[in-house]
């Protein structure tokens, strides 16, 4: 049992020297900090590659069974019709339902490009969507991170309006490689920018200043028809036969997340694109986008799906977010490891750290721990105060290394440093979780005060095997 | 006044009781025989002495009679318990409630306060709370240091430190207080006083001192004296006409 006198016995011995105290104190305060932030950083890169992926991805794409094996050189061959059924499926569906944020399509899909204007050509790969959805897919932010179309940067590229438009369906955009190749002008902002300068100011009841962008857009688009270069696309449908031809405009130049997709990127409506592939047909898609409001419901969805295919309710294959970028797992997986290499680490050199204050402080403490067991204070006593004093040591250091780490999580929080991450498409603000991870703060902290009450464990061993004689005669 | 106090009950038997204790220390091959075959005994309420050249072995006697260290071969007799029964738990125990320690360098905890060293063994050994401030401040004021009370050891004087280890040795009113040589770090103005406080306390509170000396000028304070050389007792005296010791 713990008594008020055994911590207050403790409390004073660990400030009787107090520089060398306050020496390991700020030693454990360092590295307790720099754990934390550490670990806040990488709770910032997991989350913000999997914001990443996801809204490029969604959390679960819905596919013909055979498209993922078979689908590479002919995706449109799987297309599916029934978009429209499987959708409300899902959105009726006890178990999928409410976890829901968005269900959505996309068709990918290639052909050839051919700019004439510069009479130049390409092969492309187009990806057809739902304007008004991608641009929802694109906002999914649960982690309230600094969402990477709020930076300046992106804005500049995205506007705030989204890439694509429902009321501009001839508009397609390209990726900036693909631009090269065609020799489209890749300065389109400047084409914006001549438009914005004639165009009218907005009216003043818009106040929403998304519906404000997309009124000027349609009010721009006439005026834009004749300035916008126009692209060629041609398909071969998916069954043989006579390829299909289709003129696009070009609404913008993106950059796109990989060398290989930037060099071939079309984007247009995926109303357009199931005209190209299918003329006269119904919409037909080559997959159903699922986003989730979280992450977490990932693996409920996933059974949820599993049964309603395993009971032929659903007649597709599926892949997750994870499957489709493996790239996220390699990124967590090689964190983890360095995180845990860190931690061993700083562990190590606290424990000897706390071991060595501790040891140091029994060796000038023998006479009077032998006075102490002569009073009558038993051996767990003597184990007892020693084990509180590493103890204060680490709740001393923990505690000020967790306000450090809050003050710097502040800190570079403020900072704004700017990045394109590994394997991201936009500019992202880099940002440490603290506050917002608490976990990280309990568990550094929970892990170094296991640490201090560890490191303790043998010099108060030590102390309480003390012969009683010969410590009072030393 | 003091022959009342002194005087033992007819019949109870003595305290302390040593019987043919030695004590061996092995350096490497050779063997230092610290005490050689003692044999005495200490009446409830004696203030007795132990006398002789440093190196003869009244620290060695002194540790042994307070169960901390056992002896090599010998019976060490405390209140009529033989102490070598005892595990080292229950030695500690007996010690808190029974055995109060002043030592010759004062051995006071420096980071506690004179009120809360002379609390602290009361706390040890489980006083109840309500009782711990009347008690802790009878032994403040019995020792003249009511002022000194918030004081830390390093500010006091080592006259005053030997009182706060005075106050602390008796607050749990054990049964036999062990003194090595507390007036060896004092002016002998000082030892003086320090030796009537503890004589004052056992008249006032019975306890049974047993301090240790080179000094041989300290020794008139004592009811019973024993002198020590090379590890033997070479003399056993009973002063001021107190009951003798049957040895
Ligand atoms: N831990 C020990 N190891 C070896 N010899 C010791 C030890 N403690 C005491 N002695 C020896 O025992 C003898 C008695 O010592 P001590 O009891 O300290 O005498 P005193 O207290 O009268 O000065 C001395 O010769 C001393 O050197
Ligand atoms: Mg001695």
């Amino acid at each position: 049992m713990i008594a008020f006198q055994d911590l207050k016995l403790a409390y004073r011995n660990v400030f009787r020297n107090t520089r060398r105290s306050l020496v390991t104190i700020i030693a454990i305060m360092l590295s307790c900090a720099g754990l934390i932030l550490f670990a806040g950083y990488v709770a910032w890169a997991f989350k913000s590659a999997e914001a990443q992926a996801v809204v490029i991805f969604s959390h679960l794409q819905l596919a013909r069974p055979g498209f993922y094996e078979k689908g590479a050189g002919n995706p449109t061959a799987y297309a599916i019709d029934s978009y429209g059924q499987i959708k409300q499926l899902l959105q009726d569906d006890a178990v999928i339902g409410p976890k829901l944020q968005l269900v959505s399509a996309q068709t990918v899909f290639k052909g050839i490009v051919s700019y004439s204007a510069a009479h130049t050509s390409s092969t492309f790969v187009g990806l057809g969507v739902f304007p008004e959805d991608d641009w929802t897919l694109l906002h999914w932010n649960p982690y309230k991170l600094t969402s990477p179309l709020d930076l300046p940067v992106n804005k500049a590229v995205y506007g705030s309006a989204p890439e694509l438009s429902s009321n501009d369906p001839e508009g397609a955009t390209i990726g900036i490689g693909l631009a090269n190749v065609l020799q489209v002008n890749p300065d389109a902002k400047v084409l914006d920018k001549q438009i914005n300068a004639s165009r009218p100011a907005p009216s003043p009841q818009q106040s929403d200043p998304d519906l404000a962008a997309l009124s000027q857009e349609v009010t721009q688009e006439a005026a834009t028809q004749t300035l916008r270069p126009t692209i060629e696309l041609l398909c071969a449908p998916p069954g043989g036969g006579m390829p299909n031809a289709m003129t696009m405009s070009v609404r913008k130049i993106f950059n796109r997340p990989t060398k290989e997709l930037d060099n071939q990127s079309v984007k247009l409506d995926i109303r357009r694109a199931s005209e190209l592939l299918f003329p006269g047909e119904e919409l037909k898609v080559t997959s159903i986008l699922v986003l989730l409001k979280q992450t977490a419901d990932l693996p409920v969805v996933v059974a949820r799906l599993r049964e309603l295919i395993a009971g032929g309710k659903l007649d597709v294959d599926f892949r997750t977010w994870t499957e489709l970028r493996p790239f996220y797992n390699q990124l967590t997986q090689m964190f983890r490891a360095m995180f845990t290499f860190m931690f061993c680490i700083i562990v190590v050199i606290v424990i000897f750290t706390i071991y060595n204050t501790l040891s140091t402080g029994i060796a000038e403490r023998i006479p009077e721990i032998g006075t102490l067991r002569a009073m009558g204070v038993t051996r767990a006593g003597i184990r007892k105060t020693f084990l509180l004093e590493g103890m204060f040591l680490g709740l001393f250091g923990g505690l000020l290394g967790v306000l450090l780490a809050i003050a710097g999580e502040l800190v570079v929080n403020s900072l704004g440093v700017v990045y394109v991450p590994p394997g991201g498409s936009f500019y992202t603000k880099l940002e440490v979780l603290v506050l917002r991870a608490p976990i990280i703060l309990v568990v550094c902290f929970g892990g170094f005060l296991l640490a201090a009450l560890f490191s303790a464990i043998f010099p108060a061993h030590r102390a309480s095997r003390m012969i009683i004689v010969d410590a009072l005669r030393h | 006044m003091s022959t009342e106090t002194v005087a033992s009950p007819v019949g109870a038997s003595p305290l302390v009781v040593l019987k043919g204790v030695r004590k061996e220390y092995h350096l490497g091959k050779t063997i230092v025989v610290a005490l050689r075959e003692i044999t005495l005994s200490i009446e409830r309420g004696f203030f007795a002495a132990i006398a002789g050249p440093s190196g003869s072995g009244k620290t060695t006697l002194l540790n042994i009679i307070g169960c901390l260290d056992d002896p090599t071969a010998g019976k060490v007799f405390i209140a009529g318990q033989d102490v070598a029964e005892y595990s080292d738990n229950e030695l500690s125990h007996f010690r808190a409630h029974k055995l109060g320690f002043i030592f010759q360098s004062f051995n006071l905890i420096p980071v506690l306060n004179v009120y809360e060293n002379i609390e602290y063994p009361l706390r040890l050994n489980g006083t109840p709370r309500k009782n711990l401030k009347e008690r802790t401040w009878e032994l403040i004021e019995a020792v003249g240091l009511t002022a000194q009370s918030k004081q830390r050891p390093n500010q006091l004087s080592g006259g005053q430190r030997q009182r706060v280890a005075v106050a602390r040795a008796l607050v749990t009113r054990p049964d036999l207080v062990l003194a090595d040589e507390p007036t060896a770090n004092l002016d002998s103005e000082t030892g003086e006083k320090v030796l009537h406080l503890m004589k004052q306390m056992r008249d006032r509170l019975g306890t049974t001192f047993l301090f240790s000396t080179h000094d041989t000028m300290m020794v008139g304070h004592a009811d019973q004296h024993f002198t020590m050389r090379d590890g033997t007792l070479v003399q056993t005296k009973n002063g001021n006409g107190s009951a003798a010791s049957s040895l």
